[in-house]
């Protein structure tokens, strides 16, 4: 099966809502270092500034290192889903488990023309995140084409 | 069409009055307490009305609600403002689950709840209905016959009313004896828990009478700290006779008259005293069996067994999960009776032993040490750099590094003991039919499922125990419960194909 990386634009829209929770972060600390005094902001601010630096700088380079780690593939039979940077998961969902197809599209997804793809089975839902607005539809058609066949056949094996 | 039955008004009808009155005496009191205090009149007039708006709902309810019974499937239409009709074929249903309280037997009604196995529902169940309790146990009898395409000899044969099963058919026995053991056994969970406490708080005492005497003195007397323990042991003690009482109690009523017994097309658990729950469901539905065994389960060599069927969990009042226990098969037996009642009510579910264990036991600490330690370690030194720099003095920031010393010695330990018995109990076996997965930690769980109710695989692994061929996996299991996944940890990754081949696809 071939693997596919997701469109490049996910590293732009990952990074955005991360610059989101950034700028609110950002806000937070500025407000609480004017709220207090001196001496206090003195003792205050390597303990809080240097874990907080840390978090942000890893807030803004997750996406890029997520994108690099983010890979599907699907045929007749199976989707895969591969994601992770430190834990590295690959999923395995067979065509005929899907129940429901859901293409998903937030806001900040529509500005950069992305879409998400939840596939719904009857034990869990899987997410393949941001790839490209008319790529998710194709997928999803020949999903709906392969779960049609797929079913035929297994209905026939039973008669059989 | 049938309409609701209308016994069900005249019991809420008492209920109501017991709620709305005692909400009201509550926020009487409070306002009395606050020193607001309005006319008797306001309350009572303030009572009246919400009686009457939910007698007037309860009245409409049942009035514009109705169900009936088709060739292929229920329809069940009902609600006031919002109105839902329910089309649920009888292929598709999971669970019948009959619920009858105390009051509800004064009534003589009972609630039937059909569930089929959609996502879309987890939290409740598709068909309530509200009906006669005569009434209730024909319908199940008569859905039962649906789904086995038998309605037409059950139509012909006379009413009768349904036969009450003798003991002995009763394939399992919860007698007040094993009750008692199993309140004995969470109580002792509780014991465990308060003495390992117990242990840190003396173990920190202990380092902090080792601290300079004139720190000691100073900030933590020895005398007042011997006070407060004295009063927390006589308290914690007077607590668990407590807690044992009110589980002794509550399990006694809870798993009230605990009947399992096999019916024409699978099984029926019934038990309860205040509310009598009667769960029926069909064999084919049964998704998995789980066999937990606690610490203290495993050392008096006892075990639960559960069943995962959607639409039946161990709850008072809701009959779908929300991460609550799956439904009770064994409440508590044996460790080595676990198989016999296994083969003789589900042979299909018998566990085998395990083939393939866990390959090392670093990687079940590694990362857990990790993300627990390192930001504990971060928080710890933040807060003394902080106390540094605020001029407490040092003798404080010495106690508070002490303690914070002892706590990381303990997490430090706990994560170790957890891991050794994770890695003991990981395992994995492939049958023909079926896949036994071992794990759990401090409980003890062994998970049998049919090969068709696994629905996908996930594998994780990080860089390095790649490298070592070490892979965990996550089986993804039909159930529309909270309790969907089972995960399989730190296991030869050549294992990874055979668990594929058992995915159904």
């Amino acid at each position: 099966m071939n693997l596919n990386k997701l469109d490049k634009r996910a590293k732009g829209y990952w990074l955005s809502v991360n610059l989101f929770v950034v700028l609110i972060a950002v806000i937070a600390l500025v407000i609480f270092f004017l709220s207090i005094d001196k001496q206090t902001l003195k003792a205050v601010l390597l303990p809080v500034a240097i874990p907080s630096g840390i978090l942000l700088l890893l807030l803004i380079i997750f996406p890029f290192i997520k994108y690099h780690f983010y890979s599907y593939g699907f045929n007749e039979k199976h989707v895969v889903i591969n994601y992770g940077v430190i834990f590295k998961h690959r999923i395995t969902i067979p065509v005929c488990q899907i129940q429901d197809l859901h293409i998903v599209e937030g806001p900040l997804m529509m500005l950069f023309g992305l879409s998400g793809i939840i596939f719904s089975t009857a034990g869990s839902n899987f997410t393949l995140p941001a790839i490209e607005k008319a790529n998710a539809k194709q997928m999803v058609s020949a999903i709906e084409e392969y779960l049609i066949t797929r079913v035929k056949e297994k209905s026939n094996e039973e008669v059989l | 069409m049938k309409k609701f039955y209308k016994g069900h008004v005249y019991y809420h009808l008492l209920v109501d009055a017991i709620i709305i009155g005692l909400i009201f005496l509550s926020i009487a009191a409070n306002a009395q307490a606050e020193n607001v205090v309005f006319k008797p009149w306001v309350y009572v007039g303030l009572f009246l009305a919400a009686y009457v708006i939910k007698t007037v709902y309860n009245i409409l309810y049942v009035k514009l609600s109705y169900y009936e019974l088709k060739e292929k499937e229920i329809r069940c239409r009902r609600g006031v403002l919002f109105r839902k009709e329910t089309i649920l074929e009888y292929s598709k249903i999971h669970a019948i689950n009959k619920k009858q309280n105390i009051l509800h037997k004064f009534f003589q009604v009972a609630i039937l709840t059909i569930d089929s196995g959609s996502t879309n529902t987890a939290t409740t169940a598709e068909i309530t209905i509200w009906e006669r309790v005569d009434v209730v146990d024909k319908l199940k009898a008569e859905i039962a016959a649906y789904q086995q395409g038998k309605h037409d000899a059950f139509s012909s044969q006379p009413s009768e009313a349904p036969r009450t099963k003798s003991n002995k058919e009763n394939l399992y026995k919860f007698t007040s004896k094993l009750k008692l053991v199993y309140s004995l056994i969470h109580t002792l969970t509780a014991l465990l828990i308060f003495a390992v406490s117990v242990a840190l708080v003396a173990g920190t005492i202990a380092l902090l009478s080792q601290l300079p005497a004139f720190i000691v003195s100073k900030y933590v007397s020895l005398e007042f700290v011997l006070e407060i323990l004295i009063f927390s042991l006589i308290f914690a003690l007077i607590i668990l006779l407590f807690t044992f009482f009110i589980s002794f109690i509550d399990y006694l009523f809870k798993y009230y008259d605990f009947r399992l017994h096999r019916t024409e097309s699978g099984l029926e658990v019934s038990y309860g005293f205040f509310s009598r729950s009667t769960n029926n469901f069909e064999l084919s539905k049964i998704k998995a069996v789980i066999i937990r065994q606690s610490l203290l389960q495993r050392l008096f060599g006892l075990a639960s067994i559960n069943v995962e069927v959607v639409g039946y969990v161990e709850s008072s009042d809701d009959n779908k999960s929300n991460g609550t226990l799956p439904g009770a098969l064994i409440p508590l037996c044996k460790k080595s009776q676990v198989n016999d009642f296994l083969a003789k009510i589900l042979p299909e579910f018998v566990p085998q032993a395990p083939q393939h264990k866990a390959k090392k036991y670093f990687p079940f600490v590694s990362w857990t040490l990790l993300f627990t330690l390192v930001p504990l370690i971060i928080a710890s030194g933040a807060c003394a750099w902080l106390l540094f720099n605020l001029s407490v003095p040092k003798e404080a920031i010495i106690i508070f590094v002490v303690c914070a010393l002892a706590l990381l010695f303990a997490i430090t330990c706990l994560i170790l003991i957890k891991g050794g018995l994770e890695y003991r109990n990981s395992g994995l076996s492939i049958g023909d039919g079926a896949v036994t997965l071992y794990g759990g930690g401090f409980t003890k769980k062994c998970v049998v499922i049919q090969k068709r109710n696994v629905i996908s695989l996930e594998d994780v692994t990080t860089p390095m125990r790649k490298k070592s061929g070490i892979f965990s996996y996550k089986v993804h299991i039909f159930t529309n419960a909270a309790t969907n996944v089972f995960t399989l940890k730190h296991l030869d990754a050549a294992l990874k194909d055979n668990l594929t081949a058992c995915v159904n696809d």
